[in-house]
């Protein structure tokens, strides 16, 4: 099915598990996708295996980021009038406080979508949203229509 | 320490990080603050691609730990640094072939903040895929009983 259409019907739906499944990678540390008022809300799983400091204990950064990394290019594509997939070109991220073992939450603000690049802002945060863990900027590289 | 012990002790410490030890994650070299990590290819953790690439996700994932590592190595005593920022240049995609392997150094070091560079490659290391810099926060704890305790405290373990 082409990209577009499968991005309607999951829109239609509201359910975006068709669109996950584009992403082995989104399924292996347990991203889930919901809709309300303010947009698209992203979430992490709690999984035992997203671990990387079993001392605190707190999830690994790279867990972190590809969740963040995740988010910013489903983001990109669900606003997207022409949906390509997003290819990667770079990523960046500052920690500002340390991520628990529980549900991660993710919103993301596409600053600017060009007709090759797009850049996209990403805050994620746990209990409250008013004290972040991590925020993010990706840079994508758009290609054909899929 | 010679470098066949500090190997030894780098591997073990992974081992007991969750999600390396689920993605298969190896140390491969570790010397004078420098370290090699080999990640193996499953179709898991690719990404949004027919082709079935790896997620940019689990090179920042690699760039992190060996970036980490590299700063665990470089440090007198071992001391808890968590990650302050991080950045990664994707300069093209892994090839679903072969596993990955990521090398990093850290090249300063100062009372508060530890700084490295890395870069992650396949078949040959000076055509990489990813470049990246990340810095730490010195914390000034280390591994306790019951958690992380003040240095030189008579609770730290190491």
């Amino acid at each position: 099915m082409k990209l577009k259409q499968l991005i309607q019907t999951a829109k239609l739906q509201d359910n975006y598990s068709a669109i996950l499944d584009l992403i082995p990678y989104a399924n292996f540390i347990g991203v889930s996708i919901t809709q309300d008022q303010q947009g698209w809300l992203f979430t992490l799983a709690t999984e035992s295996s997203n671990v990387g400091n079993p001392i605190s204990p707190a999830l690994h950064g790279g867990v972190i980021a590809g969740f963040m990394e995740v988010a910013a290019a489903l983001a990109q594509m669900l606003t997207s009038q022409d949906p390509t997939l997003p290819k990667i070109i770079n990523f960046s991220i500052d920690y500002v406080r340390s991520a628990g073992v529980e549900p991660t939450y993710a919103r993301c603000n596409i600053v600017r979508q060009g007709k090759r690049i797009a850049n996209v802002t990403v805050l994620s945060w746990q209990t409250n949203k008013l004290e972040p863990i991590a925020t993010a900027r990706a840079h994508f590289l758009l290609g054909e229509e899929a | 320490m010679d470098t066949t012990a500090r190997l030894a002790q780098a591997n073990n410490f992974l081992q007991l990080l969750p999600h390396c030890r689920k993605l298969g994650m190896k140390v491969i070299t570790a010397s004078n603050g420098q370290l090699t990590l080999e990640l193996p290819y499953q179709p898991e953790i690719s990404g949004m691609d027919p082709e079935g690439y790896v997620h940019g996700g689990i090179l920042t994932t690699m760039m992190d730990t060996v970036c980490g590592f590299a700063v665990a190595a470089s440090l007198p005593i071992s001391e808890f640094c968590p990650t302050l920022d991080l950045r990664i240049d994707h300069m093209r995609r892994a090839s679903t072939k072969g596993p990955i392997f990521a090398w990093a150094e850290c090249y300063k070091i100062t009372r508060s903040v530890c700084f490295t560079r890395g870069y992650a490659y396949q078949d040959d290391p000076t055509n990489p895929i990813v470049h990246c810099v990340a810095t730490f926060m010195r914390s000034g704890k280390t591994w306790g009983k019951g958690g992380f305790v003040k240095i030189g405290s008579s609770e730290a373990l190491l």
